[in-house]
């Protein structure tokens, strides 16, 4: 019994201090703001990393997540819903929900976890101590940038993955549910309102930021060798993921009223 | 001048410094011995602010270091160079681009002046001419070459050595204790290095001391730490 408080005890006092040093390290971003225009270049490389590079992974999972969204719904459809609605429910379903979700989860794997490990290999090899050594602010130079450009980005890949994700639906409606393009898109055009593409691109502002920080919260507090490296690789992922879906839910009720 | 008065660090359970005072005074060249894992480069980052002590205080020309804020410790921090065990170079940065980091980060020196403090400071490491080579295509003493280069370019009052030849063969890590005797004697630079080689230790410093189960056991010069009794003293140098 002794044992079992004990180990509670731990696991409280890791999370007050992992709680404490997150919003320590967002303090840290809070004052190095200033600096913003200082770090352009640093926050430009990180921008072409997360997004550039990552274009290709998000086109390939937006394509498929279309046309499932489209042949799941068609096979829901029938003989309830007039195929009619399908554009606009492939539509609302990607700008609200599946572009910015899967796209950050995605992404959390990608990004988050490339952060961690390029951070938490600095850590380690203590080019983050050589950094202060110098009398500069490793979280100005480092974990700023990040986050401005998780924040740019992140955006900027879901639109691109809404666009596809809804070619991609509507290729398979067009295809092989044999509705026509004028059908499908007319219901889009009807039905879709600017709101509902602004506050999926809302949401993906929200999950860049947790990306990001996740990515060097981590990376920032990985201990040991290669071992500690992947321990926190592993935790940015799943923590981003995780706060991704419990964010998505909390942020879907301030932006949705039913 | 840097003055450790009762600090205490420890890590989980593991009690490493357990209350340690020491002086270490300008123009001196303190080398700190000790076994391995027995604390010796968590006092030279307790000396850089790098960690906090537990309790006790860090004295540098009389501040506090306990006391000062992120701005004012950064400020202190260029009055200092580290030279990393490891090197703690960054990848993906040229070997110009590691020396003049600190440099163009403080904006305090035109392109053109970096651009001579690289080249000078490389020169007198011997690295000249590797200004574009990235550290993956430098050896191990390279690489800590560089990061002495980098240390220099700071024009640092103080210079801190992270075990200086550790993982070096016995050329290379000569080179490197010629480096730090040349900068001692000509630039009469405060340094303080921590190491375990004891021949490398004879080199380089002019006071000893010695770190023993969390405290200072020893603190004086060659002569003296020849001539003591303490065995727990003989012991160790018997062996190294």
């Amino acid at each position: 019994m002794r044992k079992l408080i004990e180990s509670l005890g731990r696991i409280l006092i890791a999370f007050v201090a992992d709680i404490g040093g997150l919003f320590i390290m967002i303090w840290g971003i809070i004052l190095s703001v200033p600096t913003i225009f200082k770090r352009i270049r640093l926050i430009f490389e990180q921008m072409l990393m997360m997004g550039v590079r990552s274009l290709p992974l998000v086109i390939l999972t937006s394509v498929f997540t279309g046309s499932v969204t489209a042949w799941q719904a068609a096979y829901q459809f029938k003989g309830l819903v007039p195929l009619e609605w399908l554009g606009l429910t492939v539509a609302k379903t990607v700008f609200i929900e599946l572009g910015p979700v899967l796209t950050s989860l995605v992404l959390a794997g990608r990004v988050g976890a490339s952060i961690a490990a390029e951070l938490g290999t600095m850590r380690v090899t203590e080019q983050i101590d050589a950094l202060e050594s110098m009398g500069i602010n490793p979280v100005g130079y480092l974990v700023m940038p990040r986050l401005v450009a998780g924040m740019i980005m992140v955006p900027v890949l879901v639109m691109f993955a809404n666009i596809i994700a809804i070619l991609g639906g509507m290729v398979v409606a067009v295809m092989l549910v044999n509705i026509s393009y004028e059908t499908f898109t007319d219901s889009i055009k009807s039905y879709v309102y600017i709101r509902d593409v602004v506050s999926g691109l809302q949401k993906s502002v929200g999950f860049g930021a947790i990306i990001a920080l996740m990515g060097c919260y981590n990376g920032f507090n990985a201990k040991g060798g290669a071992e500690g490296v992947g321990l926190a690789t592993t935790r940015a992922v799943v923590l981003a993921s995780v706060l991704i879906l419990v964010s998505d839910y909390i942020m879907a009720t301030i932006l949705f009223n039913v | 001048m840097i003055r450790l008065e009762k600090v205490y660090k420890s890590f989980g359970t593991n009690e490493v410094l357990k209350g340690i005072d020491l002086e270490i005074n300008s123009g001196d060249s303190m080398v700190i011995f000790g076994a391995s894992g027995s604390g010796k480069s968590v006092m030279l980052k307790l000396i850089m602010g790098l960690l906090k002590p537990d309790e006790g205080d860090i004295y540098i020309d009389g501040k506090n270091i306990n006391e000062l804020k992120r701005s004012e410790l950064d400020e202190l921090r260029t009055r200092f160079g580290m030279l990393f065990q490891g090197a703690a170079l960054f990848d993906s940065m040229t070997v110009y681009e590691n020396v003049t980091l600190g440099r163009s980060e403080h904006g305090d020196m035109s392109k053109q002046d970096r651009i001579e403090c690289a080249r000078r400071n490389l020169e007198m490491v011997g690295l000249a001419g590797t200004e574009y080579k990235y550290p993956a295509e430098l050896s191990g003493g390279m690489k800590k070459r560089v990061g002495l280069a980098r240390a220099l370019c700071m024009e640092p009052e103080i210079i801190l050595y992270d075990e200086p030849t550790t993982g070096l063969d016995p050329v290379s890590a000569d080179k490197i204790n010629d480096l730090i005797i040349e900068l001692r004697d000509k630039l009469n630079i405060t340094s303080v290095a921590v190491t375990h080689d004891i021949y490398s230790a004879f080199r380089i410093g002019r006071r000893f001391a010695m770190l023993y189960e969390g405290n200072i056991r020893f603190d004086g010069t060659k002569e003296e730490m020849e001539s003591s009794d303490d065995q727990v003293l003989k012991d160790f140098l018997s062996h190294h």
